[in-house]
């Protein structure tokens, strides 16, 4: 099988989006099981088709959101008051979307945990200056419970921040990914707590934290 | 240069002769293509590692074995081994799903992206909102749509635009490399 016989029908978008009939689709996966080049383009395409898609939902979403408010508006002009409170809270959800998509024009920051070498002396983190994810990866026995919990405490105890439900990345780690404008200069600890099915949590792990602010 | 068939073959022999180096090379060779062709129809990622763990082991003991009956075309054998090995996933699958049916307390798991799929998600919601700003125009941004969301085939979107298949696959592929570039070079700063 040639390349321009690929290109000329179309075979890797045809392959991604699984419309080749099955002689075709076989004699091109036996051409592209040894090819670099094709594999690298099955890829591409495979993830451009995911993005389009994503961000197509996203509009969507967005759109029917707005109608949403719209419809909201008007039944809230019968309740003032009401509607006074939901306008506020809509700018703040949209301030908050405001900062967290601007972090996301930016690629994150991630810093390794591990219990061995930071869980007694604490880690000093740069906080990123512009808004954008910090990613801990903290390496933990993430074999004993199938959802964790994680937290920023301040030194006196306050939660600064909190996410629920994260699932194992794999048998040895978790992904803790909180926005830098979250966290603030100083010392802190990452709590990571194991859910149980009561809905208490167990704490698994405390990771030190000295946080400078990013120049 | 060496013949794609025969290099296939001097592969076989050379695992046949109990080289173990030539079972790397083997593994080295194949693993990205096998990794597509199983990904292609195994969503579940643990799954799918696991057909892949078996579609080496089999190969390896049939190549060992002397069962490559074309050893030439030692890369459709890999292929078949992997397809085979995915249908009987989805039976095992099928067969599990019927035993458990009607079983109410069993533990499913989330449907919930983790915080790592949402980061990628975002990842790849930046890279396509530069690829379609870069777009020429409307038109070419709809080629775009119409062929990736509405999975409409490439002769009715260049039958009801007006536009040739060459522009059809101009537009694909200038996307393709766009987003590929935007994507390598975000890598190359992740890396700094």
């Amino acid at each position: 099988m040639d390349h321009s016989r690929i290109e000329e029908h179309n075979l890797i978008d045809r392959y991604v989006r699984g419309t080749l009939p099955t002689d075709e689709r076989a004699e091109f996966e036996e051409h592209f099981v040894d090819c670099a080049a094709c594999q690298e383009q099955i890829e591409v395409a495979k993830s451009l088709r995911l993005a389009v898609r994503e961000s197509a939902a996203e509009t969507r979403a967005d759109s029917r959101w707005r109608w949403t408010a719209i419809a909201a508006c008007a039944c809230l002009g019968i309740a003032l008051a009401a509607s006074s409170m939901f306008l506020f809270e809509r700018q703040s959800a949209r301030s908050e979307l405001a900062i967290l998509r601007s972090s996301l024009e930016r690629p994150p920051v991630v810093f390794g945990l591990s219990l061995s070498r930071d869980a007694s002396e604490p880690r000093v983190i740069t906080i990123p200056a512009e808004p954008r994810w910090t990613v801990f990866l903290a390496e933990i026995d993430a074999t004993r419970y199938s959802r964790y919990r994680a937290a920023v405490v301040g030194s006196r105890g306050e939660e600064i921040w909190r996410k629920e439900g994260i699932e194992a990345n794999s048998p040895d780690s978790i992904s803790v990914a909180i926005p830098s404008g979250a966290l603030r200069p100083g010392t802190l600890t990452l709590v990571v707590s194991g859910a149980q099915p009561n809905g208490s949590s167990i704490t698994v792990a405390r990771f030190p934290l000295r946080l400078a602010a990013g120049k | 240069m060496e013949v794609a068939g025969s290099s296939e073959a001097n592969l076989v022999s050379r695992i046949r002769a109990g080289e173990r180096a030539a079972e790397d090379d083997l593994i080295r060779r194949f693993s990205r293509g096998v990794s597509i062709i199983i990904g292609q129809s195994v969503a579940d990622p643990a799954a799918a590692a696991d057909v892949y763990q078996e579609t080496f082991r089999l190969v390896l003991l049939k190549v060992r074995a002397g069962e490559v009956r074309e050893p030439e075309r030692l890369a459709g054998f890999v292929c078949g081994i992997a397809r085979s090995l995915v249908v009987e996933h989805f039976r095992r699958t099928a067969r599990l799903r019927e035993r458990h049916a009607g079983e109410p307390d069993r533990q499913l798991p989330s449907p919930e992206p983790s915080q790592l799929d949402q980061l990628l998600r975002q990842e790849r919601a930046i890279l396509v909102r530069r690829v379609l700003s870069e777009l020429a125009s409307d038109r070419d941004r709809k080629i775009l749509y119409r062929f990736y969301i509405e999975d409409d085939e490439k002769e009715n979107i260049c039958a009801d635009l007006g536009i040739s298949t060459l522009h059809f696959n101009h537009v694909i592929s200038r996307a393709r490399q766009r987003y590929k570039k935007i994507y390598e070079s975000m890598g190359e700063v992740r890396k700094k």
